[in-house]
């Protein structure tokens, strides 16, 4: 009924709110809020510094920090430290034991997390010292870079100490960065920057990187066993901003939660401050002691947020559970909200305002009034059940009842979190805007917890998959109750991006040999507080499918492609890598699914790598149905650039699987025609590198000119304006590139890339370099509002450098 | 179980004892499906995850099977009167071969595992995994039909052998949830007998077994029913032959002459029943599937050698004939078997599935000039064309003595990497 509607004689009629659940005569309006309440504003947000675009130009010290911070900066040492983060909470969370004492079970999770962790930093830490043994008495400054580079490679061997093979990679990956380190400190000293230190640079530089070893994996351990992102204390960039004389821009924030700790932040942390050392000497922190620094701030050094969700989750639901019809839920749910709201950072400070947490809790307790007792719950159980909900899990002790309490339990926090993403806090003691919002995302929240059945028809997720997205137990994320299994197309895969916007069918082609149409079954994930692309892949392992036993009959309308694998197969099958895992948004749904409602959006933030999710982001991973899709492991193709406009260079990277390094490397050998040649190379990364990819890309990085604004955000703000003509610009001018350089060199080409494919190395790389290019000019150094697009023209570089490597070259 | 009582103490003492044998059985059936006591965790973790819990579902539920018997008789057994010992001793008797094959069951697996649990075998092994699985895909998949698990063991013996999928295994309840392929040891390193293998299972996914055997028997009707009868008894082997022939060319007819050579009463052995033909037919059959497809080639020398060695003289008079009359016939028989559509192939022949051309001596050498010295490293070639590899290696091994040694060297190195790309990516 709507607001203005008249009755049969004319009087008004009062207005009813409308609940989401089709027939719910216990709903009641809300009563109106006191208004008087003070609340006071805290920003739940770090201090934010900005740049403006044209501050004064760095000083050499802060340009030489900046390339330096630049050359450390690996996405493989990001990806390393996110797995060992993961193997870490793994082992802590095979320790945890129901029923023992939240406080001993704690402590033995933290030490078996620590034990592991030692063992890495001790393997690492020998690793450096012999580094450190073999180069002391050198003067490596007296090398030229080729020679130096050389060098490098010949030394930093280690034994294998390191407890598995994700901390071996780490460690390798450790050993890599000391190296890139040292290469970058003898650099500096050839040009007359180094620290005064009483030592040669790259000594110096390494008994550092020993001394922070240890710190540094005592924070990935705080943030493998809380998760919950803390406000991690960026002490190096601050330092950097204030001993180097300038200020830093932050990292953008989003209005998104982010479901757990991004390890790039605590990788990050790490190159600034080994690029201040080498920039700056012992005078980069003056009487900080390491271990400290390490430390996080304020509270979250005794607090377990999660944990103590999880234990006023089992409250509640035991709570509610116990409640007769009729009974008034609000204590229950007042008991509750305080612990959803402390892990979410977007509203973590409303704690502190009991009113506002008074106000919401009796609001929300009013909306899930109507499932108390027992009748209400034997109706919804079998409800779920006839969404996919196994029955198993109701008959393995958990009653009709407990399973409606866990689900109003999910649908709460999926509220909150909702509201906190929609409503920033600072508007939440409007209860009118309070009760409008949360009444909206609770709406949302019932049609992604409720089964349709007891949900009214417009809000509806999906149309015919008919499922619910259910917390498993134990588990950290939510996964969907049904497997709709699909044809995967080509042409389909082409159109579904990634992470950092790869082509599904990029992934499929490098990591599993497929090229046709294929069919999977598609398995659906939502994070929640805590989520870790490692938590997903490990929690649903073996839920993949046996080879050889054929698949449900999917349950297909006429003409649709789409059915539905039943949930009912056990175990089976290989846990996934997180390269398996890709982001469902609500285009990748309705491409994929034909169910656009099951997919999410997110800030493009959250799309750029497996391991830093949002809350509520949803994911997908394919389970082929033929047994022989094993990955092959190998490694995605990649197109990366960097456009230094103040030194009007244009680096490109392209990184070629080794799959498409084996059939450029065939046609060479064949002698085909540089064009045919161009086109291989060119379909290798065109997909990625395409303007119109939906979400980011990290084809196009920009190096900052100006002082005290970092390369992430600058290129974050220019790519916004400009981020299609850019890579337009850049991608043409490199084809224009190539073009010459394989017609006018077909034989060196040829040679050089027969050699690095013949390489035991994962792949080929092309590095080039492009100097001169008219649309590079038109950039310049001029403010971003004043360039116009239409001046990024892809032309041929006046000058190229280039390079064909094995590997994957950073 | 309790003791029973009853006047007769004969009686009595003869159910006592059944019911003490019993519980020596039962105890058994629980020992037998303890996963440590099948095989090492290092075994059950050389598997892929879905191999590993198919193989424990399948011996849980056998040995569910088993003790479900071993219940039910030992609540028969509490109050029995004597008049029913008989009947129970048969019972007690039918549990003990039930455990006993059971036992059989659990054994075959066991000892499979066993063989992948060291190293360089359990490389070698899951390579062959590798091959086999690829080679039924790249039948099945595009026929709509699910691709078998593989799982390769070695054994003893001259030839391979497979245990198909859905095969019912000796508990006689409990179907086999992989293709089991036998591997011999002496020829892990020339693995073209595993294609050989899986095309049985394919043969037999698809139906094409009885549809051959009958196009056989249509075909060479003209020529003798009892020249008919003959070949198409020999249907599903000349099946086997066939996929080992379209996915890796000569290297597979040379790997089986060397199996199958012997002297002669090996050489031209008929027994009644076997589904092996005569291998003299055997090796000929195999070389006229290469002349078909590829022309002249060294199979012409093999085919010379071969007749050199074991000259017709040496045949009983009996297959002496049934030689005679055959071997005309043999471009006919590849006709028939290679290039005929088959309604189990989807109305396609063989060669139009799995292109024979792809393995000819000429694509091989491209093969070889395409891969660089990559191919034996490069994780594109050695596992996407792990097949076409192997046809080259194997080709190889044809030339000479010195070309054999190097192409089984070739192909023990990819093979090992390929079963350690294997088992890093079922750790993932």
């Amino acid at each position: 009924m709507t607001a203005g509607a008249s009755s049969m004689n004319g009087e008004a009629l009062a207005w009813r709110p409308a609940s989401p659940f089709p027939s719910d005569p216990e709903f009641t309006p809300v009563a109106e809020a006191s208004r008087d309440a003070v609340m006071s504003l805290e920003t739940p947000f770090l201090n934010e510094y900005s740049a403006g675009a044209f501050a004064s130009p760095r000083t050499p010290q802060a340009t030489a920090f900046a390339e330096l911070y630049e050359s450390l900066r690996d996405e493989e040492f990001d990806t390393a430290v996110a797995r060992v983060a993961d193997e870490a909470s793994a082992i802590a969370e095979s320790l945890s034991y129901e029923g023992e004492n939240s406080g001993g079970s704690r402590e033995r999770q933290r030490q078996a997390a620590q034990g592991y962790l030692d063992r890495i930093a001790t393997s690492a830490e020998a690793a450096l010292r012999r580094m450190d043994e073999e180069t002391s008495a050198r003067d490596l400054a007296a090398l030229s870079e080729s020679a130096l580079n050389e060098y490098l490679d010949t030394i930093g061997q280690h034994e294998s100490g390191a407890p598995s093979p994700v901390a071996e990679e780490f460690v390798k990956k450790w050993i890599k960065k000391a190296k890139q380190a040292v290469t970058g400190a003898v650099k500096l000293a050839k040009r007359g920057i180094k620290a005064v230190t009483g030592m040669l640079p790259h000594t110096w530089i390494l008994r550092r990187l020993i001394g922070l070893v240890r710190p540094f994996l005592h924070r990935v351990l705080r943030f493998a066993l809380d998760k919950v992102p803390v406000a991690l204390q960026p002490i190096a960039r601050q330092l950097a901003a204030k001993v180097l004389g300038s200020d830093v821009v932050k990292a953008a924030t989003t209005s998104q939660e982010a479901a757990a700790v991004d390890p790039r932040a605590v990788a990050t942390e790490m190159d600034t401050m080994v690029a201040g050392y080498v920039v700056q000497g012992e005078s980069f922190t003056p009487g900080v002691n390491l271990e400290s620094m390490s430390e996080d701030q304020a509270s979250s050094s005794s607090r377990d947020a999660l944990r103590e969700l999880d234990q006023a989750r089992a409250q509640f639901i035991d709570r509610f559970g116990r409640l007769r019809q009729g009974e008034d839920p609000t204590p229950a749910v007042e008991q509750f909200v305080p612990a959803v709201l402390g892990v979410l950072r977007l509203a973590r400070n409303i704690i502190g305002r009991p009113r506002i947490v008074s106000f919401l809790s009796g609001h929300l307790a009013r909306l899930v009034q109507p499932h108390i007792g027992e009748a209400n719950a034997k109706k919804l159980a079998g409800a779920l059940v006839d969404a996919g909900l196994r029955l198993v899990q109701l008959e393995g002790g958990q009653s009709a009842v407990a399973a409606t309490a866990e689900t109003v339990a999910s649908t709460l926090e999926d509220t909150v979190a909702r509201l906190a993403e929609s409503l920033p806090t600072d508007e939440w003691e409007s209860p009118a805007l309070l009760e409008a919002y949360s009444r909206e995302a609770f709406d949302h929240a019932v049609a992604a917890n409720f089964p349709d059945d007891t949900v009214r028809g417009e809000l509806h997720e999906a149309h015919e998959v008919k499922g619910v997205w259910r917390r498993a137990a134990g588990r950290r994320f939510k996964r969907y109750t049904r497997t709709p299994s699909v044809v995967l197309t080509p042409r389909m895969a082409q159109s579904i991006p990634s992470f950092k916007g790869v082509p599904l069918s990029t992934i499929l082609r490098d990591r599993f040999g497929i090229t046709g149409p294929v069919r999977v079954n598609v398995h659906l994930y939502e994070a929640i507080p805590g989520t870790t692309v490692g938590a997903i892949t490990r929690g649903d392992a073996g839920n993949g499918g046996p080879a050889g036993i054929p698949p449900v009959a999917p349950a297909t309308s006429a003409g649709s492609t789409t059915g539905t694998a039943d949930q009912a197969t056990p175990s089976q099958g290989a846990p996934a890598s997180e390269f398996d895992v890709h982001p469902l948004t609500e285009t990748t749904a309705g491409l994929l699914l034909q169910e656009p409602g099951l997919g999410r959006r997110v800030d493009e933030a959250y799309l750029e790598t497996p391991h830093a999710l949002a809350v509520g982001q949803r994911l997908f991973r394919l389970e082929f149905e033929a047994g022989e899709a094993v990955a092959r492991g190998t490694q995605v193709r990649r197109f990366r650039s960097r456009v230094n406009a103040a030194q009007g260079s244009v680096d490109v990277l392209i990184n070629f699987s080794e799959a498409t390094a084996q059939e450029i490397a065939t046609a060479l050998r064949r002698k085909a025609p540089a064009g045919v040649v161009l086109n291989l190379i060119r379909r290798a990364f065109e997909p990625q590198a395409r303007a119109e990819a939906e979400g980011p890309s990290d084809a196009v990085q920009l190096v900052s000119d100006v002082a005290g604004e970092d390369s992430e955000s600058f290129t974050r703000r220019w790519v916004r304006r400009l981020g299609g003509s850019l890579r337009r610009a850049v991608r043409g001018s490199a084809v224009r590139a190539l073009a010459s350089h394989i017609e006018r060199n077909y034989a060196q080409v040829a040679t050089d890339f027969d050699a690095a494919a013949n390489a035991d190395a994962d792949g080929v790389t092309i590095r080039l370099t492009m100097r001169g290019l008219p649309w590079l000019a038109a950039i310049g150094s001029r403010s971003l509002e004043s360039v116009d697009s239409e001046a990024l023209t892809p032309a041929a570089p006046a000058s190229l450098d280039i390079k064909i490597v094995p590997g994957y070259a950073k | 179980m309790s003791v029973m009582s009853h006047p007769a103490p004969a009686a009595r003492a003869a159910l006592i004892e059944l019911s003490r044998q019993l519980e020596h059985w039962r105890l058994a059936a629980e020992r037998l499906v303890v996963p440590e006591s099948i095989a090492s965790p290092q075994a059950w973790q050389s598997l892929e995850h879905y191999l590993g819990v198919s193989l424990r579902s399948t011996i849980a539920t056998a040995a569910d099977q088993l003790r479900g018997r071993i219940a039910a008789l030992a609540e028969r057994l509490r109050d029995a009167p004597p008049e029913a010992l008989p009947r129970l001793r048969r019972d007690l008797l039918a549990v003990r071969q039930l455990y006993l094959r059971t036992e059989t069951t659990v054994d075959f697996f066991a000892d499979a595992l066993a063989t992948r649990s060291t190293e360089p075998m359990g490389s070698w092994l899951r390579a062959c995994d590798h091959l086999a699985t690829r080679a039924m895909a790249e039948v099945l998949r595009p026929l709509g039909h699910p691709v078998p698990a593989a799982l390769t063991f070695a054994d003893k013996g001259a030839g391979a052998a497979i245990w198909k999928m859905g095969l019912r295994l000796w508990d006689g309840s409990t179907r086999n949830p992989v293709a089991a392929i036998k591997m011999t040891r002496h020829n892990l390193l020339r693995p073209t007998a595993a294609l050989h293998e899986v095309g049985h299972q394919i043969a037999h996914v698809v139906g094409w077994n009885t549809e051959l055997r009958n196009a056989l028997q249509r075909a060479l009707g003209a020529h003798g029913a009892d020249v008919a009868d003959t070949w198409a008894a020999w249907a599903t082997e000349i099946a086997g032959d066939a996929f080992a022939f379209v996915f890796t060319g000569y290297g597979a007819v040379s790997a089986l002459h060397d199996v199958v050579d012997g002297d002669a009463s090996s050489a031209f052995q008929m027994i009644p029943g076997d589904p092996h033909p005569v291998a003299h037919l055997r090796v000929m059959l195999g070389i006229a599937m290469c002349r078909r497809a590829f022309g002249s080639g060294r199979w012409d020398r093999l085919a010379e050698a071969w007749n050199a060695v074991h000259p017709l003289s040496f045949a009983d008079r009996e297959t002496r004939q049934l030689i005679a009359r055959s071997t005309p016939l043999l471009p006919a028989i590849v006709e028939l078997v290679l290039y005929r559509p088959y309604r189990a192939f989807g109305g396609k022949a063989l060669v139009q599935l799995v292109n024979p051309e792809r393995v000819s001596p000429a694509s091989l050498e491209q093969l070889r000039r395409d891969m660089g010295s990559a191919g034996h490293h490069s994780r594109h070639w050695i596992w996407d064309e792990a097949i076409r590899v192997l046809a080259l290696t194997s080709y190889h091994t044809t030339s000479d003595t010195a070309h054999l040694r190097e192409g089984v060297q070739q192909q023990d190195a990819v093979m090992r990497r390929v079963g350690s790309h294997r088992a890093v990516t079922l750790q993932h």
